[in-house]
């Protein structure tokens, strides 16, 4: 009895927190986008494996991955101008392959 | 009434697409052609020349003549004759293609665009899905796989409008099951087979996974079965046509030793030279470039996001699943890939592992090969977001958005509305540019050139450092290409370093030394005869103080060249204008085929590359005494020993006496030579200077050869060239049936890359001339594919005509129905 409740309590803790969790993956993909040089298939696939579960966890529609593809767009068009075709332009290129690619399974998957 | 009704409908799109047609016109003057680049595009100013020269039979007409299957040129050619028999300028046929690419590349994305939205929620064409359309199809125009490899374009590059031709042909099959649409794709594949020729990477890179799609397409969204038996019987068909290029090349695929087999079986070798070539341009691979597409020019680099940005709004507009939006999707990530090589390092490791497959180090050069395939999804990816992004919005903003995107896309490539995407300048020249008009002059040196009565080999002068032959019109512009001497006039020649393997490292050492002796000695076994020297100040240095010489070391300023081709040659035999051709001292040419006086046996080094250096383990450092015979060969030891025993191999000089045997030839074709031997009455080695392949064979026959006929005659009367028949086809192709070869067993490479026979004359009988025949047996091959070919042409038209006449039957009905 006492473990059901802490998994409800951990679950509304986690629910309840929706926006924090996603709003950590976010800033957490941008930093590496543009403070970072250096390409880490474990952080590319960890934070985008965490990512995946979240979106199966709160049952999250592929707007929000569009959107968030959507800023990168935008983040790596900037460094584009900027820098070119830098590492950090290509590391952003990146995220939005990994990300453009998650929205469109999960648009498959949707509807 | 269907044809009015299409027209009235489509009024805007075929509008723009005419539009698009008629911009090349402006490009060239009427004489100006943009000829040069990595291709052979000589074909547009004389198809019927190239056709003779290097369309039909298989060894090259450039270098030491290697076998090589171009015969897929022949239909293209043939076509092209056609139309130059209307147009009569080139300029203008150079206009119709460029046209061809622009028109025909918007006009069949558009169709395919419309088509597949049409499917997906079952209504008409609306405004939204039109506008989306035409930028889809602008964007697909205007990319840089279209613009940036238009100038110097390579022969596929006409693809960029053939590969949505006929995926469009092909989706209305699915959709339709009409075998109309095959049938038509088919015929465009023959008519424009230079395209389709199935060793050009381009047809594999976009096919593959065109046709991946399709049948994706019609198992997930048409949800129709496909008619297996008829698009088995077209495939047949197809194959059944392209039977005269596929059957040879493919033959050549399996030919140890040969180029091709080397290509397509590297990932099975110690050495995978597709890997490797991958590793070293990897760093060329970028993501961020295949998602934002700029120009080489990058004009207005800010309007680059807009495409992407609109396809990513289209995505998040979308209310319900969209599977043909996802699909595209999914095959715009997977060439995005391909073109890229960069997503992670799991993804770059993967990639390395694709070059084990044998035949994907065609794709050696992936951000190349993969980008017309990676351009084509991405603007039907384009189309589809876009036009569900339209579907939510007004009218009004509708047609904003459409005037900025299309403003940007036609604002950025400004170099296509003024010209500059064909009138650049030259590579590594002093603002020259690579549009020429033709010099008269050169054409009569041309002409010249192509009534000389033997089969002595040309050097150029300037030599420059690659394949090209560089000549300068007569409007300051300059053609740097391949070589017009061998591909109009079918002469072979060597214009460049890596054209004259494996002489090249031993050309640069001699003339660094300055060692005009061994230099001759060195033309001599490259049977070089004739020296053609341009004295155009244009070619020189002065115009090109880099790019294209600088690592053979030959002389590039006009002074040093003079000074250079005297020392080389004996006499000028014929000048006009700015062009010279001399000619070697006889004494010390050798002809097409002799007999060996001193043979010289050599270990191969192996510290010596094997294209470029080879002949560095055996060219001596001395020359050649003038008084011995200057009939010589350069034999490996190991070869030696399949002709001769170990203890005569290990010997370093073998003398033959050949003072009384007599050689007299004729060309019959490039594959072809009538050969009598007289007085053959002890071993000797035959020496043949082309290309070594196991293919030249000798056959005995009963020849007639008229003797009146004498080209030449060398070593005082002992070798004598009869003027070539040079037939422009064989009459009689298969005269060597049925009889058996001679010699093949000691059939051996000497002198780095020429054939040889060891030849004794106890396999005849008391005869003392014998009379032979040495043939090119895989021009045979071509031959009875051709006759394949030929047959399934006339079964193509009777079902085309048969086709025809369903069809109109089929709309009489429905008019008389309706």
């Amino acid at each position: 009895m006492s473990n059901a409740k802490n998994a409800i309590q951990s679950t509304s803790f986690l629910g309840n927190r929706r926006a924090v969790v996603l709003s950590f993956i976010f800033i957490a993909v941008i930093i590496n986008s543009i403070f970072f040089e250096s390409n880490s298939d474990t952080i590319f696939f960890g934070l985008l494996g965490f990512y995946i579960g979240v979106v199966f966890f709160y049952k999250l529609r592929s707007k929000l991955t569009f959107l968030f593809c959507l800023t990168l767009l935008i983040i790596m068009f900037i460094e584009y101008l900027v820098t070119g075709t830098s590492l950090r332009t290509e590391k952003t290129a990146v995220w939005f392959f990994l990300f453009m690619a998650t929205g469109i399974v999960q648009q498959w998957k949707e509807h | 009434m269907f044809s009015l009704f299409f027209l009235k409908k489509y009024k805007l799109v075929l509008a723009i697409s005419f539009l698009l047609f008629i911009i090349p016109f402006s490009w060239l003057k009427l004489g100006e052609m943009d000829l040069g680049g990595d291709s052979n595009r000589l074909f547009f100013y004389d198809p019927l020349s190239s056709l003779t020269s290097y369309g039909i039979y298989s060894v090259v007409p450039y270098g030491v003549g290697e076998l090589s299957y171009g015969q897929y040129f022949i239909p293209f050619l043939l076509f092209l004759s056609f139309l130059k028999s209307i147009f009569i300028s080139p300029t203008i046929l150079i206009d119709i293609f460029n046209g061809l690419k622009f028109s025909g590349s918007f006009l069949f994305v558009f169709l395919i665009i419309k088509e597949l939205l049409n499917i997906e929620d079952g209504k008409n064409l609306t405004a939204d899905k039109y506008a989306a359309g035409i930028i889809g199809a602008l964007f697909y125009t205007f990319s840089p796989g279209v613009i940036d490899n238009m100038g110097v374009a390579l022969n596929t590059h006409i693809l960029v409008f053939l590969n949505p031709m006929i995926f469009y042909l092909l989706l209305r099959y699915l959709i339709t099951h009409s075998l109309k649409y095959v049938w038509a794709a088919i015929l465009v594949t023959l008519i424009f087979s230079v395209s389709f020729s199935i060793h050009a990477p381009p047809i594999y890179a976009f096919y593959l996974l065109a046709i991946a799609f399709l049948l994706l397409y019609n198992f997930l969204i048409l949800q129709k079965p496909i008619p297996w038996k008829s698009t088995s019987l077209m495939i047949l068909l197809f194959l059944g046509l392209h039977t005269y290029q596929i059957v040879p090349i493919v033959s050549n695929v399996f030919d140890k030793g040969s180029q091709l087999n080397t290509r397509v079986f590297e990932s099975t070798a110690n050495v995978n030279l597709g890997l490797e070539y991958f590793n070293a341009i990897l760093s060329l691979g970028k993501v961020s470039d295949h998602i934002f597409m700029p120009l080489a020019e990058k004009r207005l680099s800010w309007s680059l996001i807009i495409i992407p940005l609109l396809i990513i709004l289209g995505f998040l507009s979308i209310k319900k699943k969209n599977k043909t939006l996802l699909l595209v999707g999914v095959f715009f990530l997977i060439t995005l890939f391909l073109t890229s090589a960069k997503i992670t390092n799991i993804g770059v490791e993967f990639y390395r592992k694709l070059y084990y497959i044998p035949g994907f180090g065609m794709f050696r050069n992936f951000y190349g090969q993969w980008q017309w395939v990676h351009t084509f999804f991405y603007a039907l990816l384009a189309g589809l977001a876009i036009s569900y992004l339209f579907f939510q919005m007004k009218r009004k903003y509708i047609y904003l958005t459409c005037i900025v995107a299309i403003g940007f896309i036609s604002v950025r490539s400004w170099i296509v509305f003024n010209g500059d995407v064909v009138n650049f300048t030259q590579r590594g020249s002093q603002n020259l540019k690579v549009i020429i008009r033709m010099d008269p002059q050169y054409e009569k040196m041309l002409s010249y050139i192509k009534s000389i009565p033997n089969e002595g080999r040309i050097l150029h002068m300037p030599f420059t450092d690659f394949v090209y032959n560089i000549v300068g019109g007569i409007n300051r512009g300059v053609y740097i290409g391949q070589s017009m001497p061998s591909l109009l006039v079918g002469k072979n020649d060597f214009p460049g370093y890596q054209t004259i393997d494996p002489y090249s490292e031993v050309f640069v050492k001699l003339v660094k030394e300055k060692n005009y002796p061994l230099i001759k000695q060195m033309m001599a076994l490259l049977q070089i005869r004739y020296i053609l020297y341009n004295s155009d100040e244009i070619v020189s240095s002065t115009f090109f103080p880099a790019f294209p010489y600088g690592h053979t070391g030959t002389p590039t300023s006009q002074s040093q060249l003079r000074e250079f081709v005297h020392n080389i040659s004996k006499k000028k035999i014929y000048e006009i204008g700015h062009y010279s051709l001399y000619e070697v001292d006889k004494d010390q040419y050798l002809p097409q085929f002799y007999a060996v006086s001193d043979t010289y046996v050599y270990d191969t080094n192996p510290k010596y590359d094997v294209e470029y250096a080879r002949a560095l383990s055996f060219f001596p450092k001395d020359p050649l005494d003038k008084n011995k015979d200057s009939r010589i060969a350069f034999i490996d030891r190991e070869i030696c020993t399949k002709i001769l025993s170990r203890q005569t191999c290990d010997q370093n000089n073998l003398h033959t006496d050949i003072k009384d045997i007599q050689i007299i030839y004729q060309r019959i074709n490039p594959t072809k030579y009538k050969l009598v031997i007289k007085n053959f009455t002890k071993p000797f080695l035959l020496v043949f200077q082309n290309d070594f392949n196991p293919y030249w064979k000798l056959y005995p026959v009963n020849v007639s050869i008229n003797i009146k006929n004498v080209s030449d005659s060398y070593y005082n009367g002992e070798i004598i060239e009869l003027t070539p028949v040079n037939q422009a086809i064989d009459r009689n192709p298969f005269e060597t049936n049925n009889i058996k070869s001679l010699y093949d067993n000691t059939h051996i490479q000497v002198n780095g890359y020429a054939n040889a026979w060891y030849i004794k004359p106890n396999n005849f009988s008391e005869k003392e001339n014998y009379e032979m025949i040495v043939e090119m047996t895989g021009q045979k091959i071509f031959y009875y594919s051709f006759a394949i070919s030929l047959a399934c042409l006339l079964i193509f038209l009777l079902y085309g005509i048969k086709l025809f006449i369903l069809n109109r039957t089929s709309d009489i009905i429905k008019s008389r129905t309706l």
